[in-house]
């Protein structure tokens, strides 16, 4: 009898407590937080330790009104802030003000402004973030040069939902090599890992737009400095995450005309190698380019081969020293120089003192680029 | 035994290692490896498990040695009748301990992340009444169900880790072996791991059960193997896709792999709580079976023809234990004696009973 009786018990618990989630939550009683900011406070009684975090919610009502978001008046979002000295007390003070349960598990975009970064350092503000389990590894994190929270307050000029178009700014999609792409997951790995120092995305407020391109260099976390859009370029091609990009270049023949090429496939390759008694670490970059577009009286020729090739060599190398330059003088190894020689050979890296070395460290660099002739159009 | 009860294929006995084997342990097993091996994990979880493996190949020749009974009546036969007793309730108290552990770690999991207010109660009592119920029927269906669920579990498990390949970097697994990476001192308390590699000695309570005993060591040791190879492919994964620093700072490493997995453009975005509801069925299926061995040795012990009741008398016990596993560092702790018991276990009692069942068949011969 009460082995007959066991599956209707367990039949009657099921029954009762596998027809919803516990403690379930509506949709319309939750408050999405797309994206956040972290800003210095404005209040001028805030304390050293405390800093501005604002959020960003979407008015769901506005944004159903069209794909401009704005039919219904207003813009489709809420951006709004708290002064506090941790996230979590953050949270709780912004929850005072709303009938809606702030929810993290959309949130896709982390701004953290420049003096931010610099005095409180991203791991103090981030921390909460990386111990959310609901916040995405791929949630994007950039460094803002001005006002974070500004920039969450931009209105897309194409109908799109604000955090939605900054992401697509600092995503692969962006199809610029301008911007480095990362995220929190790859930031808290370069973060932990030795050898290397990380790099995030660098966006400011423009007129009425987002602008993006160069990056921002981290290391123990703080803010050290800025990468122009050039220098972000070049170190996209040290690591290997050069995607395309357009460059222009003097006409070999005529150097008041400009050709523009299309780079799109670039390698560069660490070696270390000894001179005397000293390691140089040798950087090989070979790459192919097609010509684009020709400001001059003539096309692609084959005489232009030669010098072609150099003046494009020449301005890949210019821009990579650039950033190897950058990064010596602000004595952070974005370049993933350590982590190289820790990789493949332990024994030198276990004598180096990286943080000192790393300034003076000899990097040589070749570069090969070769006309790959993709060539649509001859003649001018 | 007659051929009616021996109903096990060997296939079903090599799921049945991996059901008991895999279970919560591989979710948190890179880190522990990583705080020892550093980018070298990878072939730390292959050394380990091959030692396992050595170690299953002991217990099926011990368990093929005596096809009709189970460790429970041979013990007492080698060891004589008050060691054998005390061996067989270690033998339990091995199996019974993975059951609170596994109850807590699953709770864990779901408040993690699918419900995060749900109170203990509801988790443990539910997890541990469905687990009772599994545990309570014949070994026939537990291998069925087992078989079903294992496969589950392992094809969501091995899809994400190789959408996360995405993000693998080979320099991650360098340098091998290096020497400021290595620490030995710590394997003391990261002796843990070993929690995930032993549930072969199920293998000894099962004999009895199985269509074909000779097939046994054969599907044991392929059993162990596939763990083996499971745990090495995930470790490479985890390492690779984080590196072994940021692998020492994640609790559940597993996870993280999942939230860091992207399917572009198809409706499932996250991967991370599909991996984590198909993993309870591996959390499941290890604490169902080590539920069942346990209740199998005791009713053996006290002679009792059916381990149900001794299946429901459990129940308040394992609901008492897991809820004092207050939190992460307790049952990490609790796995810690867990893992050295599965060590004396499978590398000191069990190879003993077959050197001393080596020495008495010859002395019979």
């Amino acid at each position: 009898m009460y082995k007959k009786m066991i599956p209707i018990f367990l039949l009657i618990i099921i029954l009762f407590t596998q027809s919803g989630c516990w403690e379930g939550r509506e949709l319309n009683a939750r408050a999405f937080v797309t994206a956040v900011a972290f800003d210095m406070p404005e209040d001028p009684e805030a304390l050293p330790n405390q800093f501005l975090f604002s959020i960003q919610v979407p008015i769901p009502e506005k944004m159903a009104g069209g794909e401009s978001g704005q039919s219904a008046g207003g813009k489709p979002f809420l951006v709004f802030g708290t002064t506090t000295d941790n996230v979590l007390s953050g949270i709780l003070q912004l929850q005072c003000q709303l009938d809606r349960k702030i929810f993290f598990g959309h949130t896709r975009l982390i701004l953290v402004n420049e003096k931010v970064a610099r005095i409180f350092g991203l791991e103090r503000v981030l921390d909460y973030f990386k111990r959310n389990f609901r916040i995405q590894r791929m949630a994007r994190v950039a460094i803002v040069e001005g006002e974070a929270r500004e920039v969450l307050n931009i209105q897309p000029p194409i109908g799109q939902t604000p955090s939605t178009y900054i992401l697509n700014l600092i995503s692969p999609q962006s199809g610029s090599s301008f911007n480095y792409i990362s995220d929190l997951g790859k930031w808290l790995v370069l973060e932990s890992d030795e050898g290397i120092d990380p790099v995030l995305p660098r966006i400011c407020k423009g007129k009425e737009t987002a602008l993006t391109g160069g990056a921002a260099v981290l290391k123990n976390g703080r803010f050290l400095g800025w990468l122009n859009n050039f220098e972000t370029r070049g170190l996209n091609i040290l690591l290997n995450e050069f995607t395309e990009s357009d460059y222009r270049v003097k006409c070999p023949f005529h150097p008041e005309e400009i050709i523009c090429v299309g780079v799109n496939n670039l390698r560069s390759r660490y070696r270390l190698v000894k001179e005397g008694n000293n390691p140089v670490l040798k950087i090989n970059v070979v790459g192919r380019f097609e010509t684009r577009e020709f400001s001059g009286s003539h096309g692609p020729m084959v005489q232009l081969t030669e010098g072609l090739e150099r003046a494009v060599t020449e301005k890949v190398r210019e821009e990579i020293e650039m950033a190897i330059n950058k990064a010596q003088n602000l004595g952070a190894d974005i370049l993933g120089v350590g982590r190289y020689i820790q990789a493949y050979h332990p024994q030198l890296w276990a004598k180096l003192n990286w943080d000192q070395e790393f300034p003076y460290f000899p990097i040589k660099l070749e570069v090969k680029m070769e006309w790959a002739l993709t060539v649509r159009r001859l003649g001018a | 035994m007659s051929r009616k009860l021996r109903s096990l294929f060997s296939r079903q006995v090599t799921m049945m290692i991996l059901g008991l084997t895999i279970g919560a342990g591989i979710l948190t097993l890179p880190s522990a490896v990583a705080r020892v091996f550093g980018a070298s994990s990878w072939i730390g979880t292959l050394i380990i498990g091959l030692f396992f493996t050595g170690g299953s190949y002991v217990a099926a020749k011990l368990a093929q040695m005596f096809p009709e009974e189970t460790i429970v009546e041979y013990s007492q036969k080698i060891l004589g009748k008050y060691f054998g007793i005390i061996f067989s309730i270690l033998f339990a108290v091995f199996f019974f301990s993975f059951v609170p552990i596994e109850t807590r770690i699953m709770h864990e999991l779901v408040n993690i992340s699918l419900l995060p207010q749900a109170p203990s109660w509801f988790v443990n009592g539910v997890f541990i009444l469905v687990m009772a119920y599994a545990a309570s029927k014949d070994i026939t269906q537990l291998a069925q169900v087992n078989e079903l669920l294992i496969e589950i579990a392992l094809v969501v498990g091995v899809f994400v880790s190789i959408l996360a390949w995405q993000h693998f970097k080979p320099m991650h697994m360098l340098p091998v072996f290096a020497k400021n990476q290595l620490h030995f001192e710590q394997i003391g308390a990261e002796i843990g791991t070993a929690f995930s590699y032993a549930g072969f000695p199920l293998v000894n309570m099962i004999l009895p059960y199985i269509r074909n005993p000779e097939e046994v060591t054969r599907a044991t040791i392929k059993g162990n193997l596939l763990v083996t190879l499971i745990y090495t492919f995930f470790t490479i994964t985890v390492i690779g896709v984080f590196g072994y620093k940021e692998t020492i700072d994640l609790a559940w490493p597993g996870l993280e792999l999942a939230k860091s997995v992207n399917l572009e453009a198809v409706i499932l975005e996250r991967l991370d709580l599909i991996l984590l509801i198909s993993w309870i069925s591996a959390v499941f299926t290890t604490g169902v079976l080590a539920y069942f061995v346990a209740a199998l040795v005791i009713s053996k012990l006290f002679g009792l023809r059916n381990h149900t009741f001794v299946v429901w008398a459990m129940v308040p016990l394992i609901y008492y234990l897991s809820t004092s596993l207050k939190n992460y560092f307790v049952w990490n702790q609790w796995g810690l004696y867990i893992s050295i018991l599965a060590i004396i276990i499978s590398f000191l009692l069990i190879p003993l009973l077959y050197f001393l069942a080596l020495i008495k068949a010859r002395r019979r011969n």
